[in-house]
């Protein structure tokens, strides 16, 4: 006979449909998925599925930092010892479970056994960021408002919002933790960094104004301004 | 007799090319806007700088043997332009084998012959992949995604 239809390829289209509900995505031989790590707040996510809000699929910034949360699907072996391995460090590297963009481009990261056979491949896209946007999340981060928004935001007294910032290139979003500086130039304004990238929790005073300044590490900036009702 | 020799030569390698075959097959297809394109006939690949392939060796031995290569390795490459490993394909459960007097049989699972083809830097090289049917010599060309966006496979920039 002619060697049959891989049916790791096979299994790659049933997972690729499994992907497409859940949120994940799976890797070019079908033997892994590959999905955010799960928010504590993220029910649906911690009971097995994949992060609501799930950056896999988009584009890792120039120097942003994407870890992965890698599942085996192979056959034989309900686990195996797997590590990732960069084609072109120049473009993406590793560190861990940790993507790294260093450069734009697309290249290629190979799922390996402690062996050094290939289990899977995956290509990613490493793009400059050009814009960034900030948005309201609940849950923890776990929802986030793809509203992006404006320059000038009226709160309450002592009102508290969770913001999500949005670093864009061209017409997606980019994902990776890229280090940014969040500032608010009225200390009135309580800023808490809660240990998730792009995020922050605001609280307003009882009166006042002030202005909240993202920075990139490469030097683009995006500004809000927030107006409390007394 | 020149001519008669020449005949001869000509049926030894049509004979020896039909009884032992080993072929080279891409499984997997590059991201948009990147090549990976494999010419079976010139034995090239021709494939962006960053991209990574999966390959297929499949031989047919000329005794009755159809199916994955069988000591199976790939090398000769420069391993500064590509980097070649081992693949972990499925395992085919029952291979049909046809024996030379056309007698089918299935043996018992057999493990996919491939390897992953990563291009790490522009350039060219040849692939040596041998199984025991013989050997093919790849002639693998890297090319940056900037310096062929017409994707016309000359590696050259697309014409304004």
């Amino acid at each position: 006979m002619s060697p049959s239809f891989p049916s790791s390829l096979l299994r790659g289209m049933a997972s690729a449909v499994v992907c497409s509900s859940l949120g994940c995505a799976e890797g070019q031989l079908g033997q892994t998925t590959f999905s955010d790590p799960c928010a504590s707040s993220d029910a649906a996510c911690s009971a097995g599925g994949s992060a609501t809000v799930d950056d896999t699929r988009l584009p890792l910034a120039i120097g942003g930092r994407r870890p992965l949360v890698i599942r085996p699907d192979v056959l034989g072996a309900l686990s195996a010892p797997l590590q990732l391995r960069p084609v072109a460090p120049d473009i993406i590297d590793v560190d861990g479970d940790v993507l790294i963009g260093n450069g734009e481009g697309i290249a290629a990261v190979l799922v390996v056994t402690d062996s050094g056979a290939v289990v899977d491949v995956v290509h990613v896209a490493v793009q400059k960021p050009q814009r960034m946007s900030l948005h309201r999340s609940v849950d923890g981060g776990a929802v986030v408002d793809e509203r992006a928004l404006p320059d000038a935001v009226k709160l309450f007294a002592d009102e508290e919002i969770n913001l999500r910032l949005g670093v864009y290139g061209g017409a997606q979003e980019l994902a990776g933790d890229l280090g940014e500086a969040w500032a608010v130039d009225n200390p009135a304004f309580r800023l808490a960094d809660q240990g998730f990238a792009r995020e922050r929790r605001l609280r307003a005073p009882a009166e006042g104004s002030g202005t909240l300044t993202v920075t990139l590490p490469t030097g683009l900036t995006t500004t809000i301004r927030f107006e409390v009702i007394p | 007799m020149n001519r008669l020799l020449c005949l001869v030569t000509v049926v030894v390698a049509v004979a020896s090319s039909a009884c032992s075959r080993t072929t080279i097959t891409v499984l997997t297809s590059p991201p948009p806007a990147r090549r990976a394109d494999l010419d079976v006939e010139r034995e090239s690949l021709v494939i962006s700088r960053g991209v990574a392939v999966a390959l297929e060796c499949t031989e047919y031995d000329g005794n009755g043997y159809y199916g994955p290569c069988r000591d199976f390795v790939a090398n000769g490459f420069d391993g500064s332009i590509v980097d070649v490993f081992e693949a972990h394909l499925d395992v085919i459960g029952g291979t049909n084998v046809v024996s030379a007097d056309g007698e089918e049989a299935v043996v018992a699972p057999v493990r996919r012959a491939g390897v992953i083809l990563g291009a790490t830097t522009a350039g060219t090289t040849t692939v040596t992949f041998a199984s025991g049917s013989g050997t093919i010599d790849l002639d693998v060309e890297v090319v940056d995604a900037a310096d062929d966006a017409a994707g016309d496979g000359d590696g050259e920039p697309a014409a304004p």
